[in-house]
Parts: structure tokens; sequence; C-alpha cells
């Protein structure tokens, strides 16, 4: 009956799940209750733990998502009634007016004449606004706003002000605009509502409010903004000066009886990322008070060490006062890890207050019907939920709504959710984007280029004037502007307006990275009515701005270089058309753990023809083996019956005891063989191959007591009636050199030490932090210590191994909070060991998906992209991608399934054109370009024939570097003439003191991104020419870059084991190999010519790999001086 | 002891007030013990050797039972039930300090723990002139031991029977027949004669057909209040801040008072964090015209303790690790000429301290301050 789905709530949750079902073809109706989309990952300045710019990975989402044809966002709006039932709802939406048409051009002017001052939400106070704003530059919708209740013409307004009417150019202001009523037809409903932040004034011991420079992390997130209240300046409120003592205190308002119980979640990392910002600011003594630090994420562990190495003092105390003292802040506490007393004096304190349910989501969930849970989020339930279901059928919850969570959790439950949603749905479509392309691109090129600010990421180290100006000298430029935010609705909608008006049909933009933002601007491209092949990106912030902060001329040069690349290789550039390939619409799903189930099965619900291999002949993975589920304590046993149920209602085809032995082809179209010999034809893949155990490799003396058992076995067989004494140990093999934290632990051991007390056993827990951050587990962690439970630190310096002895008929260990060791006698010890990375797993080899540095699948991106692999239809679910429990495994499961959903749903796929061609005429059919072809692209006979299977092609262009016949073959975007174009453009001055670096898009292009992300700072001597594979590099560009004069030449790729072209790049390093030999010939010191191969996650790699290539160029340059002198 | 000490987990309300502990240690940063160089005191300490069995080396005498630490305690946990409980059990091991058992000894001979004459107790009625204890009524002012006998302090108990007169309430004071409602002994961790002595108590107010306890001092309150019930004495308690100031919101209170002065406010720990009563000792300072008010550094939750709860008024403490000094400090800080209170050990410790630092500051009880206000008009 229905085909569309309310998602309640425009955070980056609502977005999320927005796209997630437009994707699939489900129309969307999101509601927003404030102006603008975007939620609270607006406000944020950076990410952690990759550092991302917050906005900036968020921004081309909300434009994805106001572009979108398949959804409707409502904002200023609410929910006022539902009625019916899952499948066929009513829902009644009540739209308050903006007072602002559509029309609005963003030009401002009617915020100067607005005489009313208000405090700006978006800066939580620290910035102003008028009554008539947008609420941020990169606002969406950008549709300016009047904020009624402060209005002068508030009705009934017997003297109207009228002022901003008058100062609109374009007559958009409109008083008369009325309140709309929307009635809906909705199958399901998703709530993605958010979250409050804790009021910190409720807490009197720490005096906020009682100082002006005591802040809430909220209120610094905005001042450490580029385009906040600051402009990016950490001051201090009271004086604006820039503090040098700063105190953060942790938990503030979370994990407190008098006020929330429940951990917060996400307090610790955002704590620890605006520490590592403050250092990175220049602020040296930065001091953390910390409970317990929950850096249980991926990569949180080591951001915790790295803060920990970057001066960031930790101190395990909760301060007892807070308290001004005339000239700075005295903060008042206990370490209680050597029992001192201490006040110490500082500049700055910053409260870390908890994410808490507001009012809103209460009268919320009373309008929607459901549940609210005792710590006042929104209850979800996990048999016929999934953990995303509420107490309403077809209504589900995802984000904060449903508790506290960071970025990456929540849009795995937006996808989650999706999935859920789309099962209700009768009829989906996706409508392909048409747009006509009304402008000549084969005369002569006119090209624009566009400069942004990106606030002052860019403008606050490259001199923009100076680079317009030069900009405007480059061969065929007709236009040269900068912008405040290229990216943003009102950016892009201006390059369009341009592009139209100057006829311009080449366009470069000169901002940050084409990886994450090129399709924004392709789009505008389109919708002006030019080809949205001919733009091009100059990465000027994190190849440049970013990397370079200490040195703005040298910045400014190779900004100004970086352009007339860009320019020289867009004006060489041809328009080109997305290629279609036809899209097997089934899945594959390897793993048949509660991942692999939980996808399986919502693919098939949705009426996809789903595979599930599982190699055991069981279902059910790791949850077999447990007896129930922490933090709820739900029977594991029955939840398996119940998920395997489910599938098996869901039609989905189950194959026991097999594996997959040989996958090939490519996404859309994967062939798939069977150890049983069968063979599927698929267009997704979902790894969910889950992990192992750890074996301990606990030092034990020969004795039967106390027993030592893994938690695993402690599950099965549970402990001894005559044992009284037992000790839990957590972090057995997590949480060392090598191993972040397991997650699922802390809160698994709670749960039953908790039991056991219960029972009247003696108890002790050893821990190196109590990591229950869990919905529900903080409760827990409360309740096991109010039942005797004892819960032993033992600090965080050491592996646990080296922390904790098991001996005769008890363990010793040293309790850091009393300094002292104890004795603890123990019959029986459980080891909560860590979950390690699956084995080799043929099929994740064959398809080339990447790892993490501890060996679990690497996401596309740890944020945004937590489910998706590297490898384009690939997705990843469960513990395959890093540690989690139950409840976390189940919802990467249904996130994987709503991507693959999304792919799955149209019959064809866009495929970049990037497919060689070959000019018969020229070509001598030589046959070299297909052995070298890692697909077998390029068919034909040896000096009779040749052609290439575009369905086949990838575009690596290992073939085009691999032929010597000039203009034999040519790939599209990539052309010899382009990249020589780009090497001639970067060496036009000083040739000799520039390095050319090539680097691969996959690999070492996204490693040097990464080093602009954790500003990384090296010599600005590099110019980065961007391939799609390292194997598109020929011996014609890199004698051509000598010729030119160039200092050095890198070449820089992916491990060979990564390549994303099935070991193209070996065909780099065999190349390597000649070219030196050539060159030497030519008596060019071989020094000069580096091959180097750079993962998406080695910045620092990239950055050495750059200070290398600097003195290479140095020494040449000495070496010359030297030879002159 | 530790036969003793394991006792504390028997107790299971008890058990789990300790073991709810985490360690976090806003308890020992709360504590004003803990500003002055003198012996530490670290709740959190406290509460986790006795989780873990260790030996507590602890003198639980040293607390001031003021609640700082209860007060930012993320758990909940009620120090100062556990401190108590030590302590009993150092009264049963023969460790209390000796002036608090003198002290206990001179409840017991003379009704009060300063060893005033008991035959004396109500003297400082003679100055008002009318006799009230005379008078049979349901409403009992409760003087205390303190004020009944120290003639600085006798002047709060004259200036409330003078307002409460003024509202026209009908009340009745015990004078001689008064005796010590028991806080030291309580505080000492005597369990025996506190038995004993709060049931004398009671039996007296029931055959006067009391029921309803009007209290000067917050620690008398906070006796009757909590620890009286347990022994079957259930009455309507109130301290008479918060009785005059529910006088004057019915309007049967008009003072009229006008004070040019400058004046804070301390809120004594058994008002305040005991009884969190902040509110009505602040309207009833307001109400006085020309006032000027301001409030402390740290004041409601976050007050410093004078020094003189928990038992701590009988023992003696070294001039420089007194809190009051602090307090009377942070007073003067604020330009205030008086420094007003509703507690007779706060003032005790304030002019103390004020005398000692030659501090230009008054310390009045708030029932002072709105009989001088009135006076003041008046003259």
């Amino acid at each position: 009956m229905a085909d569309a789905v309310l998602v309640i709530g425009g955070g980056i949750a609502g977005v999320q799940a927005s796209l997630d079902l437009a994707k699939a073809g489900a129309k969307v109706y999101l509601v927003e209750k404030s102006p603008v989309i975007g939620g609270r990952m607006a406000a944020l300045d950076k990410n952690f733990p990759t550092m991302d710019c917050s906005i900036c990975i968020e921004a081309p989402k909300l434009s994805e998502v106001m572009q979108n044809k398949n959804i409707k966002v409502l904002t200023l709006a609410e929910v006022v009634e539902v009625r019916g039932e899952a499948g066929n709802f009513h829902v009644k939406v009540v739209q308050k007016p903006r007072f602002v048409t559509d029309e609005c051009t963003r030009c401002g002017d009617c915020v100067p004449a607005c005489p009313v001052i208000l405090k700006n939400e978006f800066d939580v106070g620290m910035g102003a606004r008028k009554a008539i704003y947008l609420p941020f530059d990169q606002a969406e919708p950008g549709t300016y706003v009047i904020d009624i209740e402060h209005c002068l013409n508030k009705p009934p307004n017997y003297l109207p002000c009228n002022r901003c009417v008058e100062a609109c150019g374009p007559k958009c202001i409109d008083f008369e605009m009325r309140e709309k009523i929307h009635e809906l037809n909705v199958g399901a409903i998703i709530v993605a509502a958010g979250s409050d932040l804790f009021d910190a004034s409720l807490i009197p011991e720490f005096g906020y409010g009682r100082h002006p420079d005591i802040l809430t992390a909220m209120e610094l997130e905005r001042l450490l903004q580029s385009s906040g209240p600051s402009r990016g300046e950490v001051i201090k409120p009271s004086n604006h000066r820039h503090p040098e003592r700063v105190a953060f205190i942790l938990c503030v308002g979370a994990r407190d009886k008098r006020f929330y119980s429940f951990c917060s979640r996400v307090c610790c990392m955002y704590s620890i990322k605006e520490a590592l910002q403050l250092v990175d600011h220049g602020i040296k003594d930065v001091t953390i008070f910390y409970m317990d630090i929950r850096a249980y994420g991926k990569g949180f562990d080591e951001m915790f060490e790295r803060a920990k190495k970057s001066g960031v003092r930790f101190i395990r105390s909760r301060p007892g006062r807070v308290i001004p003292n005339g000239e700075g802040i005295d903060v008042v506490y206990e370490d209680t890890t050597t029992g001192e007393l201490r006040r110490e004096t500082f500049d700055m304190v910053v409260l870390s207050t908890a994410l808490v349910p507001s009012e809103e989501l209460n009268r919320l969930a009373k309008t929607l019907g459901i549940e609210v849970g005792e710590d006042g989020f929104i209850k979800s339930y996990e048999i016929d939920g999934d953990f995303v279901g509420t107490s309403r059928r077809g209504i589900y919850v995802c984000g904060c709504a449903s508790g506290p969570k960071d970025i990456p959790d929540s849009v795995t439950e937006a996808g989650a959710a999706a999935a859920k949603a789309l099962t209700h749905l009768t009829s989906r479509s996706v409508e392909p984007e048409i747009f006509e392309e009304t402008i000549d691109a084969l005369g002569e090129p006119r090209v624009g280029v566009f400069i942004c600010h990106c606030g002052s990421n860019i403008a606050g180290v490259v001199d923009i004037k100076t680079a317009v100006e030069q900009s405007k000298k480059i061969p065929y430029v007709v236009h040269v502007e900068d912008q405040r935010f290229s990216c943003s609705g009102a950016g892009t909608k201006h390059i369009e307006n341009v592009i139209r008006e100057k006829r311009l049909n080449r366009i470069v933009i000169a901002a940050c990275s084409p990886k994450t933002h090129s399709p924004t601007f392709m789009r505008a491209c389109a919708r002006a009515g030019l080809n949205p092949y001919l733009i091009e990106m100059a990465n000027i912030r994190n190849l440049n701005s970013w990397v370079h902060k200490n040195q703005p001329e040298e910045a400014t040069r190779k900004a100004i270089d970086l352009i007339s690349m860009a320019v020289a290789k867009v004006v060489r550039q041809n328009p080109m058309t997305k290629l279609f390939t036809p899209v097997q619409q089934k899945a594959l799903v390897i793993g048949g753990g509660v991942a692999g189930i939980t996808a399986a099965t919502a693919l098939a619900e949705m009426g996809f023809e789903t595979h599930l291999v599982e190699k055991e002949h069981e279902l059910g993975g790791l949850l077999r083996h447990l007896k129930e589920i922490a933090p709820s304590g739900i029977d594991a046993q029955r939840f398996l019956q119940w998920k395997i149920k489910q599938l098996e209602r869901s039609g989905a085809k189950v194959h026991l005891g097999t594996e997959v032995t040989e996958v090939t082809g490519f996404v859309g179209n994967y062939h798939v063989k069977l150890s049983n010999g069968e063979e599927l034809d698929v267009g997704a893949i979902i790894l969910a191959t889950g992990g192992k155990v750890h074996e301990p490799n606990w030092p034990i003396i020969g004795t039967d007591r106390p027993k030592v058992v893994t938690l695993l076995e402690y599950e099965m067989d549970g402990v001894p009636k005559d044992a009284s004494n037992i000790v839990f140990i957590g972090c057995v093999g997590s949480r060392n050199l090598n191993r972040g934290c397991s997650r699922y632990c802390c809160q698994t051991i709670t749960y039953h030490a908790l039991k056991l007390r219960k029972s009247g056993k003696n108890v002790s827990v050893i821990v190196k932090d109590v990591r229950t951050y869990g919905r529900g587990a903080e409760e827990l962690y409360r309740k096991a210590c109010e039942e005797g439970v004892r819960f032993i630190r033992v600090g965080t310096e050491k592996p646990i191994e080296d922390l904790v002895q098991i001996g005769e008929g008890g363990i010793t260990v040293r309790d850091i909070t009393i300094g002292e060791t104890l004795n603890i006698p123990a019959d029986y010890v459980v080891l909560a060991t860590a979950i390690d990375p699956p084995g080799e797993i043929a099929a994740a080899q064959q398809l080339r998906v990447a790892k993490d540095s501890e060996g679990f699948f690497l996401e596309l991106h740890p944020k945004l992209g937590p489910v998706e692999s590297i490898t384009q239809g690939v997705f990843l679910a469960g513990v395959a991608q890093g540690p989690k429990d139950v409840r976390e495994s189940i919802s990467q499961g249904l996130a994987a399934a709503a991507k693959a959903a999304a792919l799955l749903t149209s019959p064809q796929l866009e495929k970049e054109p990037f497919i060689p061609v070959i000019d018969p005429q020229k070509c001598t059919k030589c046959m070299r370009c297909a052995q070298v072809c890692p697909y077998g692209a390029i068919r034909g006979e040896l000096r009779k024939w040749i052609e290439i299977i575009p369905g086949l092609c990838q575009g690596c262009g290992a073939c085009v570097a691999e032929c010597n016949v000039e203009g034999a073959i040519t790939m599209p975007g990539f052309t010899d003439e382009q990249i020589m174009a780009q090497i001639d453009a970067a060496l036009a001055e000083n040739p000799e003191e520039k390095a050319i670096v090539f680097a691969c898009n996959w690999c070492s292009y996204a490693g040097a991104d990464l080093a602009g992300i954790l500003k990384i700072q090296y010599p600005p001597t590099c110019r980065v020419i961007r391939t799609m594979c390292s194997a598109r590099v020929s011996q014609k560009l890199i004698l051509h870059a000598f010729k030119k004069g160039a200092g050095a030449v890198f070449v820089t790729g992916c491990w060979p084991q990564d390549c994303h072209y099935n070991y193209a790049n070996l065909n780099t390093k065999r190349r390597y190999e000649q070219w030196l030999k050539i060159i030497q010939a030519r008596n060019i010191d071989p020094k000069r010519l580096q091959l180097h191969w750079i993962s998406a996650a080695e910045a620092k790699r990239f950055a050495e790999k750059m200070t290398e290539a600097h003195e290479v160029v140095m020494s040449l340059k000495k070496a010359k001086m030297e030879v002159s002198g | 002891m530790y036969q003793l000490l394991s006792d504390l987990v028997k107790d299971r309300d008890l058990a789990e007030n300790i073991a709810a502990c985490f360690q976090c240690g806003a308890c020992t940063a709360a504590c004003p013990l803990n500003i002055f160089d003198g012996p530490k005191l670290s709740p959190r300490q406290l509460l986790r050797r006795i989780q873990l069995g260790l030996p507590v080396n602890i003198d639980p005498y040293l607390c001031m039972m003021c609640r700082a630490c209860e007060s930012v305690c993320p758990r909940n946990v009620k120090v100062t039930r556990v401190i108590q409980e030590l302590r009993r059990i150092w009264f049963r091991s023969n460790r209390t300090p000796a002036q608090l058992t003198q002290a206990l000894w001179r409840v017991y001979e003379d009704g009060n723990p300063w060893g005033y004459p008991s035959r004396t107790r109500g003297q400082w009625l003679d100055k008002l002139g009318s006799n009230i204890a005379k008078k049979r009524s349901d409403t009992l002012l409760y003087i205390g031991c303190i004020s009944s006998y120290d003639i600085r302090l006798q002047r709060i108990a004259s200036a409330i029977v003078k307002l409460l007169l003024k509202a026209g309430v009908d009340f009745t004071v015990l004078g001689d027949e008064e005796r010590c409602c028991g806080d030291p002994v309580f505080h000492a961790g005597e369990t025996d004669f506190l038995e004993e002595l709060v049931s004398e108590n009671i039996a007296k107010f029931n055959s006067l057909g009391i029921r309803r306890i009007i209290a000067l001092s917050p620690h008398c309150y906070i006796m009757f209040r909590d620890i009286y019930p347990k022994y079957g004495g259930e009455y309507e308690v109130h301290h008479y801040t918060e009785y005059l100031a529910e006088l004057m919101d019915a309007g049967k209170l008009s003072l009229n008072a006008q004070l040019d002065a400058r004046v804070t406010y301390h809120d004594p720990c058994y008002l305040g964090r005991y009884a969190k009563i902040y509110e009505q000792p602040r309207r009833l300072i307001e109400s006085v015209k020309q006032l000027s008010f301001s409030e402390m550094s740290l004041s409601k939750e976050l007050s410093l303790c004078c020094g003189g709860g928990g038992g701590r008024i009988l023992l003696e403490s070294k001039p420089e690790e007194r809190p009051s000094n602090m307090r009377v400090k942070q007073a003067v800080e604020t330009g205030s000429e008086i420094l007003v209170t509703s507690c007779p050990y706060c003032i005790i410790n304030f002019e103390d301290s004020a005398k000692v630092q030659k501090a230009p500051l008054r310390v009045m009880d708030v029932a002072e301050l709105l009989e001088a206000a009135v006076g003041g008009q008046d003259g």
C-alpha cells in the first residue's frame, strides 16, 4: 500500500536513514523541527578518531538529501498525530512558516537590517544571530529563516518593523506565510530525533555559570571551529586571551545517580579529541580528569595513546570542587592513583557534558505511542525488533534517540532502521536523474576557477587574494572568484549560476579533496547544463594549507601551481558519459553468525534472492556458545532460534557446511563458486565472516586451583558448585601493543559477575578500565558494585598478563586506587579473551578487501562508511569489521543489508567512463596491453584484431602505460596529454626545486588526504598528480618530468596486496626497475626517481616520503651550488 | 577490631552503600578538612579499604559529618552513615576521644555536654519577663544545651521567643526541664545511653502532649527529625527559620524590619545539606528592608562547614586548622559587615575566628538580625 517512510529528525542518523531508504527506492519524508538539517554533527569541529572536519564530511550528505528526488525535507515541522499500523500509517505533520521563500539568494542583506540581536543556538550561545538568520554557513536548506518569536513583526504588530522586507532585493520575505499541515501516508516510521545536552549548571560543585571560562565541551567545540564565533581561536571568554592551562572534567551529568545513571558513551573520546586539538593550538598544559577512559571503538585506544604521547595529562579523579579564585579557576581533586589531594589552578575548565534525553523526545514518544525506557530514551526491543524496533510495530529508532551514540554507531543504526523500514513497503522505485547538457564544451575552453576559503582552513594559510590574481593569468581562465564555502548549498548554487551566466565550459574548484567532494561539484555542473566531467579539483587544503600551515608563502605558491595544473588538465578534458553495467539483483552473505543471519534475512525480506554461505554445519557463529546476552540478559539460544526462524521465513537460501572457493567479477556482477560445486551470480556481497576467540597465552603455574578458563568456556560450562571465590580478568589479548579494546568483554563479565554474586559467590573483576558503555551496561555495573562485586583497576601501562599473577589458590594484583598489592583467593578464574580477526578468507582476498592494522576488514570511512568496504559492492557486517557485541553486530548486519539493497534495487549500475580507447589506425596489435590487463578486458589476435570489453575494464590504465606506440591507446580523463600538461604547469617555475609525485586514487592519494586531516606537516616541495592506479604511470611521463627539470619524481601506490586492480601495480614495480636503468644511462641520479607503497591509512608514511623527496631536491640544489661555486 | 569491621558489611543497606563506591575521589576533594595542612580524610580510601577488607587507618572522629562529600557523590554513597557505624565500633573498642566520653558523662549527670548545672538551664527565661515555660501547648520551642547556657547565644533564644510571640504562636519551652537531645551521645557512637536518653525525652514530650517541635539548633532539629522516630518519637519537626518563613508567607508574621547593612549568609550543614533548607533563611533575611545581601563564593550545597558538626564542637582542633577561619575570610571577601547564619555552633566558631583574625565582621543569627532590624526601626 505504502511506498514511503517517515524519518523524524534531520541529524546525521536521520540523514543517513533517508539516504539509505531513498537509494533503495523508498520515498522519504524527512521531518526536522529546527530550520535546518545536519543536527549536532554540523556544529562539531572535528570527528574522532580520524580528525576529519565534521561539516566537511557531512555537508555532501546534506546536499545529497536536498537534491535526492525521493526525499522530501520538511523543516520547522513536527509530527502531531499518528494513526494506522505498520505498512499503512497516517501521519499528520505541522510545518511552521519560514517567512522567507525559496527564491532567497542568501545575499545576507537582510541581516544587517534586522535590529534584533539574539544568542545563536547553533553556537550554543557563544555567538550572536539576528531574528532573520541562517544558523551556519553550509546550512541546508540554505534559505534564511525568521525567528518569529523574537521578530518585531510578531503578530499582533501594530507598528511593523519590516526593515528586512525593505532590505531584501529579490523580495522573498513574506510575513503572510501560514502554518502548513501535511497528511502523509507511510509504511514505516524511523525516529532519529537525537538527544539533548546536559545542563551543566545543575551540578553546583563544577561551577558552571560562575565564571565565564568554565565552558561546556560543546562551547569549546564552537570556539575550535574555524567558522565559529572566535574564527577557530581558542580564547577565554573572560578576556579573549589564549588559555595556557586547560582542564577537562568527564562524566558531567552521566554515570551520576543524582542525574543520569547511564554512560554517555561519547564524552571520553570527544574530550580526548578536543584535548589533542588544544595541543595542536599550542596549549601545552592540558589535563583530563576521568573515571574510566572508554576508548572502546576502532582506533580509539590508539588515539588515547596518541593523546598521552602528545603530553595530555590524564588524572583518574572526579574533582569535588571547581572554584573561581579571582584570577584563575581552582580545581580541587584527589588523584586516585596516588591518594594525593591537590588544588590546581587552571585558566579554562571544560565540562564534558552528557547526551541526555530531551523533553521533546518524551512528547514525541507519546504522539507515536511508543515506550520510553527507564533512562528516558526510546525503548528498543531485541526480539521482533533487532534492537532498532520500538514497542509499536513499524516504528523504528536509531541514533541518540535510543541512547547516546557516536557518529559511526548512529550511522550504522540508521542503516539498520532503514533496512527494517524497507520491509514494510509494497513498492520501491528509483528515478534516475537526467540533466540536459546545454553548454557547448567543444569550442574554445572558457575556464572558471572557484577558490574556496573553507572558513579559515584554507584562507588562514593561503593568501586567497594573490591566488585569485595569479589564477586570472592562467591561459583559458575567464572567471576567477573566491567563496567562503564552495561546497555549501548556496556555494554550489552560485557556481551553477556563474556557469550559466558566463557560459563557462570548464571548471576548476580549488578546495579540498576530489575523493570526498567531486560528486558534489559534478552535480552542480550537471544542473547548470555542463558535462560533469569537465570539472577538476585542485586540492589546496588536504595537500596544502593543512600540511604547510607554517609556510604561508610557499603554500600560496603551491596553491597557484595546483590550480594551474588543474586548469591545464581540464582544458584538455573531453565530455564523457557515465557507463551503465547490468546488475545481478541478488545478494551473497558470507558467514552465518548473527550478523550474517540478520543481513540475509533483511535482504530476502526486501525481495532479493539472497544466499547465505556458512562453513560450519550449523548457523549461529559465536552466539551458539552464549547462554545470555549482556547487558539485558535475554536467553541467547532462544534469541538465536528466533533469528533462524526469521531467516527461514524470509526465503533466503542457506548453504551450510559450504565455503566460497572463488569469486571473480566486479560490483554488480560477481561470479561465485562454492565448495559444494554450486555457482552463483550476485551483484553484492556481504562479508560477515566473524572473528576468532583469542587463545590466551597465560603464564600459569601448574596447579588445579584455581581453575583457569576462558569466558567462552565459562559460558558453556558455568562455575562448579564448590567454587566460591571467582575472579574475572578482562583485557586478555586486548589493549596491548597490537590490539585495541574488544568492546564486548566489560559488559559481559559485569553481567556474569553480578549474576554469580547474586547466587552468593565472592566475585572480583580485574580490569584496566571499566568500559560499560552500552545501553543499560553502566546501570548493570552500578548494580554489580552495590551487590558487592569487587572491581579492581590495574592501570593501563602494560598488558594485563604482566599486571596480574595467577598463583596457587589465588591471584596477586596491585589495585591502583589504593596502591596496595592484594592477594585475592580464587577457586575459579575466568579470562575475558579478546576477539581476534578472522584468518585469511579466500573470498575476501580475491575481492581485495583491505584490512586495518589489527587485521579486521577496513571500512570505507570510519565515520560515515562503517559497513562499506573499500571494494565497491562488498559490504561488512559484524565482528569481521572489528570486535563488537550482539547488538552492534545485528545493527551492522542490517545496515549492510540496506547498503546492498541500494545497490541491487536498480537493474543497472553507473560506472565511471575511464575506459581506454584504441586507435585502430595507430595500433599495431602487438597485444602487449592485453598481457598486462588484470581483468582480461582486452581481446584480440596478434597483428590481426583487438578490442576492449568495457564491462570487464575497471579503468586502471596499466594497458596505456604499457603501450609504446604514440597515440595508439588513450585513457579518457587521464590522457598522456593531460598528465604532461599537468607536469608542465607544475614545473613552469623553478622545476629543480619541485618533486612530481604520482599518487594512486585509492591508497597513496587517500594517505595524502589523511596526512592533511591529521595535520602532519611536511615540506611544500611536492606536486601531486592523481591517477586511478600507479600502473597508469608510464616511461613517457617519467622522462617528460625529468626533461622538464623536475628535482625528483616519486611514484606512489597501494601495497601490492591492497591494489584495487588485481595486482596491476606489480607492473609499476617491474617498470620502475627499467626506468632506473634508463635514467642512469642519462646520468640522472637514481635517488631522484623513487617508488613507494603507501596505504590509505599511512598518512605519516606519506609525509615522511614527501620529506625525503624534499631532501633529495635539496641535496640536488646543494650539489649544483657546489659545482657552480 | 576486624571482627567488628566485618559486621559493617552484614548490614545489607550499609554494605550496599560501601560497595557502591567506584572510587572517583570527588568526596575527598569536597571534604573541608582537606583544605588545611592538618590530618586528612579520604572517604574514598576509607571505603576502598573496607571494600577490600584492609585495616582502616582513619580516625572516624575527624569527620564533621557535614555531608559535603555526600552532596558530590555520583553513586549516592552515604558516607556519614559509614562513619557513624565506624564510631560505634570505635566506641565499643574504647577508642573514642576522652573529651567526647567525658561529655557523655556530663550529659548523664547534668543533662548537657558542657557540665553546666541542670537547675540553671532555664535562667535565660528570667530576662524575658514572661514565663512561657509554665504554659501548656502542643508546640515546643526546643532551645538546646548551648543556647540555654551561653550568655551570647541566649540572645538567639530570646529573639526567637519574641518573634514567635509577635506572630501569635501558641508554644511552650521546657526551661530547667529541658535535657540534651542526644546529639553528642549519638555522634560519640554510644548506643545504650542514647536509647535511654532519647526514650526519656520522648516520654517527657508525650506526657506534656507535645506534637510539634521547633528547634533552635539545626543539630537538635536533625536529631528530632531523623533519630527520634527510630525510638518511637514521631513529631512534626521544624527548624525555626523554616517555621518563621512559613508564618511570614502566610501573612501571620509581618516585621516591617529595616537595617542599613551589607550581609551575607552561611548555610549550616545540618540545615542546608541535611535538610535542603536553603531558601527560607534567605527569605527571612531579604525581608529586611535596605539590607544589601550578597552570597559567598561557596554557598548552599557547596557551603563550608564551620568545624562544629558531628560532635566536633566538643573536641579541640588547632586554631590554624579550623574551617571557620576560611569561612570568615570568604565572608569578608564579599564586603559584608554581618555574617548571618542559623546555627549556634556556627556562631561560636565564626566569632572565635573573626576575633583571632581581627576581621571587621559581626556574626549574627537570623533571628537576632530580624529582631535587631525590627528594634532598629522602633528606636
